[in-house]
Parts: C-alpha cells; sequence; structure tokens
C-alpha cells in the first residue's frame, strides 16, 4: 500500500468536521435547529409559568 | 391643491430660513464630517471615495430630516389635524426634505470634493445620481420621521428604523455612482436608473398610502 | 382534541418528519473526490491515483473502465488499473503527444463507470499543457466516441465535490429562509388588517409572527454560517439570502424597539404596523436589486453553487419542497401559540 499517494493520506486524516463526507456539518446545522426550537419552547413554558403564577396569586 | 402644498413648504422654508442657526448647523455638519473624514484617511483613493462620500451623505440626511416632524407636536399638531389633508402634509414635508437633502448633499459633493480632491469623471451623471438619491433618502426618511416622532430619543430611532430601509437605494447609488467616477464600466446605467425611481415611486406611494394612519390618532 | 381543527399541525410535524428521514437516509450518488494528478504536459504517462466516494470499485470491478475526456469527442482510456477498494485506485493514462484542441492548457474530466454505480465524472480533473495545433490529427490513442452503461436507478442525492454530504442542508437550512419570508408575510398581512379594522387581536398576531420571523432568521443565518464556513471557508459570503436575512433582522429588531418605545396600546399598533407592511415593502426590491450588483461591485464573488433553483435536481425537490412547507406550518403553529399566550395574558392584566 506504499503506492498510496499523499491524496488519501489527506482524506484519511482530515479533522473530525470534514470525515465521512463532512456529514457532521449536516448533525451540526440540524442541532443547532433544534437548539433553537427548544429555546422557543424554553421561553414560552416560562412566560405561562409566570401567568400561572399570576392567576394564583389574584385567587 | 398645490397651492396648499406650496405653502406648506414654503412655511418650513421661511421657519427654517429665519431661525438661521439650523441651516449653518447643517452646512457645518456637511464641513466638519467632510473634513474629518479627510483628516484620517489623507489620501483617498477612489474606489473608497465612493463609499466613504455615500455614508456622509447617508449621515447628513438623517441628520437634516429627523427634525421635520418636531413642530408639529401637541396643540398645533391638533389644529393641523383639524384644518388639512394629511396626505398634503406628508407631500410638502417630503418635498421640502428633497429640496433640504438635495441642495446639502450638493455641498457636501463640493466640499468634499474641494479638501479630497475630485475623482468624478462624469460629472453630469454624478450630479444626476445625487439628484435621484436625494429624492429617494429623503422620501424614506421622512416617512420613517414620521413613525419616529412620537418617542423619545427619536434621533437613534430614526437611525435604527431607517438604515435598513435606505439599503435597496444606497446599493443602486453606490453602483450607478461608481460608474459616473469611472471604476466600473457599465452598460446597464438606464436600467439602474430606472429601478432606482421605480423604487422612489413604490416608497412615495406607500408613505401616502400609510401617512393617514399615523396622523389620525 | 379535534383533529379537524388541529390537522395542519400533524400535517407540519409528519412533513417535517419526512424531510428528516429522507433527507439523512438516501444516499449520495457516487462521486470523485479527488485524483493524485492536477497537472500534466502531452506526451506524459501519468500513474494516478484516484479517491471515489460511495463507489464500487472492487464490486464492480468486472466491467470497470475509466477515461480522460475533453469535449464529447476526446477519450483517453486508462490503463494498468490496480484496485485497492471500493474507493481507491490506481490507473495509468498515458497522454498523446497531440491533442485535437486550440487552447494551449486543455481542461480534461475524468469519467468512470462500472456496473453497479453507473457513469460518472469529474469536472476538470486535470489540466494538460500542450502547444496548440489546430489540426485534428487522429492518432491511436485516443477515441472518438465511447458507450456509457446505465447505473441502477437507486434514488440518491447528486454528489457535488465540495458539498459532499453537506448538500443534505438544503433541506436543513435553505427552508428556514423561506420560513421567515412565509411568517414574515404572515405579519405583514395582519398588520395590513389591523389598520383596516383596528381590532387589537390582529396588531398581536402581527407581533406574534415577527417575533417567530426573528427566531427563523437567526437561525438561518446561523446555520448558514456553520454551512458556508465549511464549505467556502468563511462564515458570511455575498449571498442573496444571507443579506437578506440580516436586513429583515435589523428592521424586525428596529420594530421591537419602536414597540417598546411606544406606550400607548392603540398607537403602539398603529405606528408598529405603518412601520411593518412599510418595511416589509422595502425588503422586497433586494431580491432584484441584490443580483444585480453582486457581480459589479463584488468581482469573482458572483455565483454562488448551493443555492439556485438549477441546482436542485428531482430526488431533491421530492425533500426541499415539503420541508418549507412543513416549516412554515410548525412556524405558523410556534406564532400562534404565542399570541395564544399574548391574548390570555391581556386578559389576566386587564380583569
Amino acid at each position: 500500500m506504499n503506492l498510496i499517494l499523499p491524496l488519501l493520506a489527506v482524506s484519511k486524516n482530515a479533522d473530525f468536521l470534514n470525515s465521512i463526507g463532512k456529514i457532521y456539518v449536516v448533525v451540526i446545522v440540524i442541532m443547532v435547529l433544534f437548539a433553537g426550537i427548544i429555546t422557543f419552547l424554553f421561553r414560552l413554558d416560562q412566560k405561562i409559568t409566570q401567568l400561572e403564577n399570576q392567576i394564583k396569586n389574584d385567587e | 391643491m398645490y397651492k396648499e402644498i406650496w405653502a406648506l413648504i414654503k412655511k418650513d422654508l421661511q421657519l427654517e430660513w429665519r431661525s438661521g442657526q439650523a441651516w449653518s448647523s447643517s452646512i457645518l455638519y456637511v464641513f466638519t464630517t467632510a473634513f474629518v473624514v479627510y483628516i484620517t484617511f489623507i489620501n483617498i483613493p477612489a474606489n473608497l471615495w465612493n463609499p466613504l462620500f455615500w455614508i456622509i451623505i447617508l449621515f447628513t440626511a438623517v441628520n437634516s430630516v429627523s427634525g421635520s416632524f418636531s413642530s408639529e407636536n401637541g396643540s398645533l399638531r391638533l389644529y393641523y389635524y383639524t384644518l388639512m389633508d394629511p396626505v398634503k402634509l406628508m407631500v410638502s414635508k417630503t418635498i421640502y426634505n428633497v429640496l433640504v437633502v438635495t441642495f446639502l448633499s450638493f455641498l457636501c459633493f463640493a466640499g468634499f470634493a474641494f479638501i479630497t480632491g475630485n475623482p468624478v469623471r462624469h460629472l453630469g451623471n454624478f450630479l444626476l445620481v445625487l439628484l435621484a438619491a436625494g429624492v429617494g433618502l429623503s422620501i424614506t426618511l421622512t416617512f420613517t420621521a414620521a413613525i419616529a416622532a412620537g418617542v423619545k430619543r427619536k434621533t437613534s430611532l430614526l437611525t435604527i428604523l431607517s438604515f435598513p430601509l435606505l439599503i435597496p437605494t444606497i446599493l443602486v447609488v453606490l453602483k450607478l455612482s461608481a460608474d459616473a467616477i469611472g471604476l466600473i464600466n457599465d452598460s446597464t446605467n438606464n436600467q439602474d436608473l430606472i429601478t432606482l425611481f421605480a423604487l422612489d415611486i413604490l416608497l412615495l406611494g406607500l408613505g401616502i398610502l400609510l401617512f393617514p394612519f399615523l396622523w389620525k390618532d | 382534541m379535534n383533529i379537524k381543527k388541529h390537522w395542519w399541525k400533524l400535517l407540519g410535524v409528519v412533513i417535517v418528519g419526512y424531510t428528516l428521514v429522507a433527507g439523512l437516509i438516501v444516499p449520495l450518488k457516487p462521486g470523485v473526490i479527488g485524483v493524485s494528478h492536477k497537472n500534466a504536459n502531452a506526451g506524459d504517462s501519468l500513474r494516478m491515483e484516484v479517491v471515489g466516494y460511495n463507489t464500487h470499485f472492487e464490486k464492480g470491478k468486472e466491467d470497470l473502465k475509466l477515461w480522460l475526456k475533453g469535449d464529447t469527442t476526446f477519450f483517453i482510456k486508462g490503463q494498468d488499473v490496480a484496485i485497492f477498494d471500493d474507493n481507491t485506485l490506481e490507473v495509468t493514462f498515458v497522454i498523446p503527444a497531440m491533442l485535437p484542441f486550440d487552447q494551449s492548457v486543455v481542461e480534461l474530466s475524468l469519467l468512470i463507470q462500472n456496473g453497479i454505480d453507473g457513469p460518472f465524472i469529474l469536472p476538470s480533473a486535470i489540466f494538460v499543457t500542450h502547444s496548440p495545433d489546430s489540426v485534428r490529427v487522429h492518432t491511436d490513442e485516443w477515441v472518438e466516441k465511447i458507450d456509457l452503461e446505465i447505473g441502477s436507478s437507486v434514488m440518491a442525492f447528486p454528489f457535488r465535490n465540495i458539498l459532499k454530504e453537506t448538500i443534505r442542508n438544503t433541506y436543513f437550512h435553505v427552508p428556514l429562509w423561506f420560513t421567515m419570508i412565509f411568517i414574515l408575510l404572515g405579519s405583514v398581512f395582519n398588520a395590513i388588517k389591523y389598520l383596516r379594522t383596528g381590532i387589537t387581536i390582529y396588531d398581536e398576531k402581527s407581533s406574534a409572527y415577527a417575533t417567530i420571523g426573528l427566531l427563523f432568521g437567526i437561525l438561518g443565518l446561523l446555520t448558514g454560517a456553520v454551512w458556508a464556513k465549511n464549505t467556502w471557508g468563511a462564515y458570511w459570503s455575498f449571498d442573496i439570502k444571507q443579506n437578506m436575512t440580516a436586513i429583515a433582522l435589523l428592521i424586525y429588531f428596529a420594530y421591537f424597539v419602536l414597540r417598546g418605545s411606544l406606550e400607548e396600546s392603540a398607537q403602539k399598533g398603529k405606528v408598529s404596523a405603518v412601520y411593518n407592511i412599510f418595511a416589509f415593502a422595502t425588503l422586497i426590491p433586494l431580491l432584484y436589486i441584490i443580483p444585480r450588483l453582486t457581480d459589479s461591485l463584488h468581482p469573482g464573488s458572483g455565483g454562488n453553487p448551493a443555492f439556485g433553483g438549477e441546482d436542485l435536481d428531482n430526488t431533491m425537490r421530492m425533500v426541499f419542497y415539503p420541508a418549507i412547507i412543513g416549516w412554515t406550518l410548525l412556524a405558523y403553529w410556534m406564532g400562534n401559540l404565542l399570541y395564544r399566550w399574548q391574548t390570555v395574558k391581556n386578559k389576566i392584566l386587564f380583569q
């Protein structure tokens, strides 16, 4: 296998993000997307908790 | 109709003229900014001259338009409201601002070219672009000034409200003036001018359509 | 739960689920990642290493053929193929001393085909320097026509050399931009309704949708930055959707600052509705203006390989369009949740 030229070495030793055809870039994109949606859910949850507390205080 | 609009414009001009201070401060603003830019850069190459010049124009325009609805507050506003059609007021304000901004941008060009040197090759084209830019900037700025009129910290709000809206105009104007300076050679100039005027008409139409909602409250 | 009333929420979830599954499971078509030589001279005999992606060199070695291809009538056949594994092989090309091209540097593409993968190509694989000769002298070293086999027609996404697997981001990133525009359109629509009727509900809907539009705009910019950094090397490129998103974000942040600085509710609704409509209307001409300017203001940076419609093939459309619909439905749902929270809050406050 010593015929193998620098090209293959580069593609085998590539950093994590560039391994397996850069699939981890897709993973990061999906993670960012869901992080955004979950942030929205958390914020909404907080807001509704505030409302609930307000109703409790009024009663 | 035209008479009323003209009367309003004349009133604004006279008010401004009599106070004197407003004019001189605007003119001083132009020259100070131009001089500060010159001092920081000293030698300005043509491809830098273009954006710098338009940024100065942008700030000058915002500065001069920001006060345009401040005199119509409180009781005077109510008086105007009972007296006249908001569309006429809007149109007269816009025309007045077009006059002022165009005058200031010509002045700015003269001052900036005097201090830093004049890279413009096709002067006629450049002046035409200045005029078109003055119209475009004033329409958007007049309208956003009307929006920001009832708010505290008006000038900073006017800046953040209007700058994103001015981007389309500024982009087209930058390209047209780059052509007038001779940085690029573009055959689609006329099309760009048409785009610019179409944009102006769109903005003016929207302004006229929406201004009455702002006025009556 | 009444299914007749909530069907669109279910639909949105199902569609987004489908795009996630299909967008991740469907494989890429075979392609060539790279070759060991970029340059050669006419008359050279090249021993070249070829690295493929999703290829089956080993399994399909019976009818494996490699060609260097000039336009449509110039093919050099590869000889002495040595296969290391399914993705790596070595091949020798003997480049003839006479090439039938006028330019002194000729771009040759690498064409590979076997029974399993079908034909696939690496465009501009190698640049050959020769002394131009306009006379087409046919020698035995190159042929004018080859037969292409048709590979198995498994559903697959196209292979693009710099994008590789990240071509899947077309379904997870690009729809965010469309969703932002659609939800902002909803916001403007409600602003118009508010100005015409003066009913507070529309103002609240309008501002709720604007919030969701901001969220999707920010997500679009973030995911776009990650993708751009790993394909083109910079977080920001002069791309029309990226710039429009940035401007839309500026506009709608300003919109919320404006809302924050007005106290009285009727005035707040009216003024912010007017700004909303006016601002959105200035956003749209950018679609026409920015592409016209990119080439002249930023020479060399025009042309963005991943976004334009011409880059979508039919397999990708089957995932991409549903993704837009699915995310828009979800965004609409999110906006409605926000607006319902706002109305409940107002009810409690004014009791």
